[in-house]
């Protein structure tokens, strides 16, 4: 006989509910709708399982941590920069994103494979997501000088695929063990492509965009064994504008409750999807 | 930098008020399994609650252990909203 929460339960009733607590203990980001990156918090992300022939959905430290990096301080000096003894400033170093152009890559001069390369050769994932936001930067004019200001004002997107409630972002993932506390966690890059002409007019201080799989591509990152030309494809592919929406909001929709709420800029010029 | 992941693993979402508490219901469903994940407006840890099957009948339990209570009582407005 067993208990659960005090009631009476038969044991395979109790076995099933310890398995759903398990879950849900491992399942933190349902708590949260919309992940910041550069917050490092646990996103939900697709692996195949050791035999991929399917795939579990699992929680992932967002931000991948390289097997060299040491512990838990020089996680913190890589992602937020430190001064170092000399008083020198080393910046941070973000790896929320991975350029799908470069995830291949070996070091000129050493022949060492980068950081990202074994990850996208062996441990390919997927990133759900229903819609992300990116901010347009539009300069106005000085009115004296008729020059473009220096700095930009910066308007709000939502941004989708039309007809989709969600869509797919190729991603690779790391585990990562402390080497000083033993804690291991599996973190994760989001591949990111060159923006494609929808993406330009809005992404216009960085011109990139995530690599949005459409489901068979999906798959075929997540599950196949693939050549390095394939992941190279694959990682850089460019969804067609025509099938992606945007909009503006409100300048305040983290806070609003409404973030797909469409608001209007009177300044703001309309994208154009047919380029 | 954002992306809204969280609902892409909802299937439902729906508002009850239970003494004049809201509390947002959100249906998730894990490892085949339907669960209901609540969010108060008094500021209170969230909520995951399902149902089991009980020598008593089928009752509705907190996810961990530790809040039968609280998974009764929203669990049956629950219940309610949706036969509604």
């Amino acid at each position: 006989m067993c208990y659960y929460n005090g009631q009476r339960v038969s044991r395979d009733e109790f076995i099933r509910l310890m398995d759903l607590e398990k879950a849900v203990m491992n399942y933190d980001f349902l708590d949260q709708e919309i992940h910041e990156g550069f917050n490092y918090g646990n996103i939900a992300v697709l692996r195949p399982t050791e035999d991929k022939c399917n795939f579990d959905i699992v929680q992932m430290e967002w931000g991948f941590i390289p097997s060299y990096t040491k512990n838990r301080e020089d996680v913190k000096k890589m992602r937020f920069g430190y001064k170092d003894g000399n008083g020198k400033w080393h910046q941070a170093y973000t790896t929320l994103n991975a350029k799908g152009e470069e995830l291949l890559m070996k070091d000129e001069n050493t022949g060492r494979e980068k950081m990202f390369r074994k990850a996208a050769l062996e441990r390919r994932c997927l990133i759900l997501s229903s819609e992300f936001y990116e901010w347009r930067h539009l300069y106005r004019l000085n009115k004296r000088t008729n020059q473009p200001l220096k700095t930009a004002d910066k308007y709000p997107y939502h941004i989708g695929l039309k007809n989709k409630d969600y869509f797919f972002i190729a991603a690779i993932w790391q585990n990562w063990i402390d080497k000083d506390t033993g804690e291991t966690v599996d973190t994760v890059a989001l591949v990111t492509t060159e923006a494609n002409p929808l993406m330009r007019q809005i992404h216009n201080s960085k011109n990139r965009m995530p690599t949005m799989l459409p489901d068979e591509l999906a798959w075929e990152w997540m599950m196949q064994d693939l050549s390095e030309e394939r992941i190279m494809e694959l990682a850089t592919y460019q969804i067609n504008t025509s099938e992606m929406e945007a909009y503006t909001i409100e300048k305040d929709f983290r806070t609003t409750g409404t973030p797909t709420k469409a608001f209007v800029y009177a300044d703001v010029p309309e994208l154009t999807y047919e380029i | 930098m954002l992306y809204k992941m969280g609902n892409v693993f909802e299937n439902s979402k729906f508002e009850i008020e239970v003494n004049g508490l809201k509390v947002v219901v959100i249906e998730h469903t894990l490892r085949d399994q339907q669960i209901f994940r609540l969010v108060f407006d008094d500021n209170r840890a969230p909520l995951v609650i399902t149902s089991a099957k009980t020598w008593a009948g089928e009752v509705w339990t907190s996810i961990p252990q530790g809040r039968q209570k609280e998974a009764e009582l929203f669990g049956k407005e629950i219940s309610k909203h949706l036969k509604t």
